[in-house]
């Protein structure tokens, strides 16, 4: 369905004022001592005015028929359109009014040509972006169907969507419009981008419930039996929101299955807290035996595979994992901590790869 | 009629599709063939304020559709790789129909070592469709690209495409083309490490019925994306292009270089990020309406939180375009921010940029001396203000049922009010996943 509307704003407003201004010079001039001849002077400059409007709509025609643009065709129609009337008004000894109206088509000649400008850097701009677009839309839906990652998929098909409608706009001569969608697609394919370089969903919703489940089973072993009330009572609290991080998990709502295991792991911290300090680098340390423990079950399946990328792979989640050891023994706890979950996470394309 | 053809090959395979889909969904995983297929109902809707002459002029299409999808996709663990899917709409404007495969064959280490694709679109216009250009039209486009050669950490590629474009009733504006291409290069192997490529391509595109457009092309094209163990990242693209007409009095022989830079570096628990773009053309023949230009255009911002949780980004917004003495050069500057969560059941984005566009000349708006001065320098501009506002939503209804919505209004407001324009965009689908 097309609905077009006319309406006589501000623009109207401008185009209406500026031929009075004109007129009532036009007026002096004819009013004034010698208005014959004044007047024949005048009918003399108008044609000459309209004779070279009529130029430029005949230059104009030709740079609009060189795009693709269907405003420009529309905005020349209409200055052509008026241009005839002005013409007709000259004729009729209407010079006055036929002054205002070829104002105005020149006007609309200039408007045409901003947009057939306008079109012709865009035709071949959409055309080398829509290139790209396609070749980064093809690699990464490879990769996100190989990685399982839903959300990165959705995303994708989204963005192919979108620059589907990018290229019916484009068809349909709507090139400015045609760029705006492009440009959201591609905001698209960098959110998609983005969330496979991070191993959102499923691997690292998988991988921060399971260092949430570490830091609270961790915590339950230090306070023990006898721990303080209000440690104990915090630890429950903790080991509740990661029950409400699993089920969030299971109905697949990862974004707040995060925040309830991030809840449940601050939660965790603080009822150590209540018993002993430093509570981030014990979190860390347990994250580094969890690693050893799964590096050693992999390394020998790793040396004999012969997978150069799963080598190559299970050395940086070594290096990783070394790297934050020495940052914890620097005291950088933050620093440890993103290293070993850098390493979880190389850990994790190893064993997809050996898979 | 092609249109027809492409309905009965969709009925074709969508049967076939929907046959297995209750059995293969019952084990559906990550290692196993899965069948899915989806309805989707919505609308979109597309509004171009712009003045016509000496009146204001708002052009909305609006279409409503519904749609029938299927997809099935190999396991991702096997050494051969397929997917298929299929899509049929019918609008009030439009019917639409898409059929789509790949097939790959993976190596051990999970490289792509041959790949072939094929695509095609079909699009048929009601009687009382009011598009301007309504000509039925097919659209297709194969690929193959192989792998001959593989080192420990690069590899070669080596590849070709054919794309068709084929018009029910030709016309000026809506021309039959065909292109084919070939493309070799070479890229970094494995999942870890920066990952680059670097490709030489080659095409040719032909106008059956416009033989004075046709083209050649020749570009080469670089890309590094590396991902910090940090959370930091960084990613170069360059591209540069030679495209050689096949009469350039007609459409001048050009070249175009084009570059994109962008960094992430962890700063105060979050990011700070950084865009470059830089874009220029250099025409053999510049004619009034192609100009040698150069646009640089380059965000700096800072994000904070995490992809799946709530996050918000603020940002300074600019850019530069240089075309000679045309007043069409100008400075643009803006400022930028958004929030987004992209994991919970309601979840999407939301930006705005505010702004100045300053044209190098004419800020009046006003078209002078052009009987004097020449044709060519004489287009006025006028400066603007703007916003750019763009919303993404879903929100997860239940199992397989989400809303999803997208929307996108940007006005400008001129100097010289008679410039005033504007374009918005609204796209609504209720989508169910069975």
């Amino acid at each position: 369905m097309r609905g077009q509307t006319r309406g006589f704003g501000k623009p109207a407003l401008r185009a209406a004022v500026l031929p009075v201004v004109l007129a009532a010079a036009f007026l002096a001039v004819l009013a004034s001592p010698g208005a014959v001849q004044a007047q024949t002077g005048s009918g003399e400059q108008l044609r000459a005015y309209i004779e070279r409007t009529d130029e430029l709509l005949d230059w104009a025609s030709g740079l609009v028929a060189d795009t693709n643009s269907e405003q420009a065709r529309m905005v020349l129609e209409q200055a052509q359109t008026i241009q005839r009337r002005a013409t007709a008004l000259m004729e009729r000894g209407r010079l006055l009014e036929s002054f205002a109206v070829a104002r105005r088509a020149r006007d609309a000649t200039w408007h045409a040509v901003r947009l057939a400008r306008e079109a012709a850097s865009l035709e071949e701009r959409i055309r080398l972006r829509a290139e790209r677009f396609a070749d980064q839309h093809s690699q990464l839906l490879d990769r996100a169907r190989d990685a399982g990652d839903q959300r990165a998929l959705e995303l994708l098909q989204r963005a192919g969507e979108q620059a589907r409608r990018s290229q019916e706009r484009f068809q349909q001569g709507d090139l400015e419009l045609a760029w705006n969608l492009l440009e959201h697609a591609e905001e698209l394919l960098r959110r998609a981008a983005r969330v496979l370089a991070q191993g959102v969903w499923p691997e690292r919703l998988r991988l921060e419930i399971e260092r949430t489940h570490s830091l609270v089973e961790d915590a339950g072993e230090r306070l023990g039996a006898n721990a303080p009330a209000a440690a104990a009572a915090l630890l429950a609290e903790a080991e509740d929101a990661l029950a409400r991080a699993e089920e969030a998990s299971a109905q697949g709502d990862p974004g707040r299955a995060l925040q309830m295991a991030g809840l449940a792991r601050r939660l965790a911290q603080r009822a150590i807290a209540q018993v002993e300090p430093n509570a981030d680098g014990a979190g860390v340390t347990r994250l580094l035996e969890r690693f050893d423990e799964r590096a050693g079950a992999v390394a020998e399946a790793v040396l004999s595979s012969g997978n150069e990328p799963a080598q190559q792979a299970f050395a940086r989640a070594r290096a990783q994992r070394d790297g934050a050891a020495q940052a914890l023994v620097e005291g950088h706890a933050e620093i440890a901590l993103r290293q070993v979950r850098a390493a979880h996470d190389l850990l994790d394309q190893v064993e997809r790869m050996l898979r | 009629m092609p249109g027809r053809h492409l309905v009965l090959l969709f009925l074709a395979t969508g049967g076939l599709a929907v046959w297995p889909s209750g059995a293969a969904r019952a084990g559906a995983g990550a290692g196993q063939t899965a069948w899915n297929w989806d309805l989707t109902a919505g609308f979109d809707s597309f509004t171009h304020s712009y003045a016509l002459a000496n009146t204001d002029t708002s052009e909305t299409v609006t279409e409503f559709m519904t749609q029938a999808g299927f997809e099935g996709r190999s396991a991702n663990s096997g050494a051969s790789r397929w997917r298929v899917r299929g899509e049929a709409s019918a609008g009030t404007d439009l019917w639409r129909e898409r059929l789509e495969a790949d097939w790959r064959r993976v190596d051990h280490g999970g490289s792509t070592r041959v790949r072939a694709a094929g695509r095609l679109w079909g699009r048929q216009y009601r009687d009382d469709s009011d598009y301007a250009r309504s000509s039925n039209q097919v659209e297709g486009r194969g690929e193959l690209q192989v792998v001959p050669w593989a080192a420990r950490h690069a590899e070669l590629t080596a590849g070709g495409w054919g794309t068709f474009t084929g018009f029910a009733t030709p016309s000026p504006l809506e021309q039959n083309l065909r292109e084919f291409g070939a493309v070799v290069g070479a890229r970094s192997r494995g999942l870890t490490g920066p990952q680059w490529t670097v490709s030489l391509r080659r095409a040719a595109r032909s106008y059956p019925d416009s033989a004075a457009i046709d083209r050649k092309t020749w570009s080469l094209d670089g890309d590094v994306n590396h991902q910090a163990a940090n959370g930091g990242s960084v990613r170069l693209f360059h591209r540069s292009e030679r495209r050689l007409a096949a009469e350039p009095d007609v459409r001048p022989d050009a070249w175009s270089h084009w570059t994109d830079v962008a960094a992430a570096v962890p700063a105060l628990a979050g990011q700070a990020t950084v865009e470059i773009q830089s874009e220029s053309w250099r025409y053999g023949q510049p004619t009034e309406i192609y100009l040698d230009c150069w646009r640089l255009s380059g965000v700096l911002g800072y994000r904070r939180g995490d992809i799946l949780g709530p996050q918000w980004s603020l940002g300074l917004a600019g850019e530069r375009f240089e075309a000679g003495d045309s007043p069409e050069s100008y400075a643009q500057a803006g400022v930028r921010a958004g929030i987004e969560s992209l994991g919970g059941r309601l979840n999407g984005s939301l930006s705005v940029e505010y702004g100045r566009r300053d044209y190098a000349g004419n800020a009046a708006g006003e078209a002078t001396a052009d009987d004097v001065t020449g044709i060519a320098t004489d287009i006025p501009y006028s400066d603007f203000n703007y916003w750019k506002l763009w919303l993404l939503g879903e929100w997860r209804l239940g199992p397989g049922v989400s809303l999803q919505a997208m929307a996108s209004w940007e006005p400008e407001r001129h100097t010289a009010s008679a410039d005033d324009a504007s374009l918005g965009f609204t796209n609504l689908r209720l989508v169910w996943r069975p």
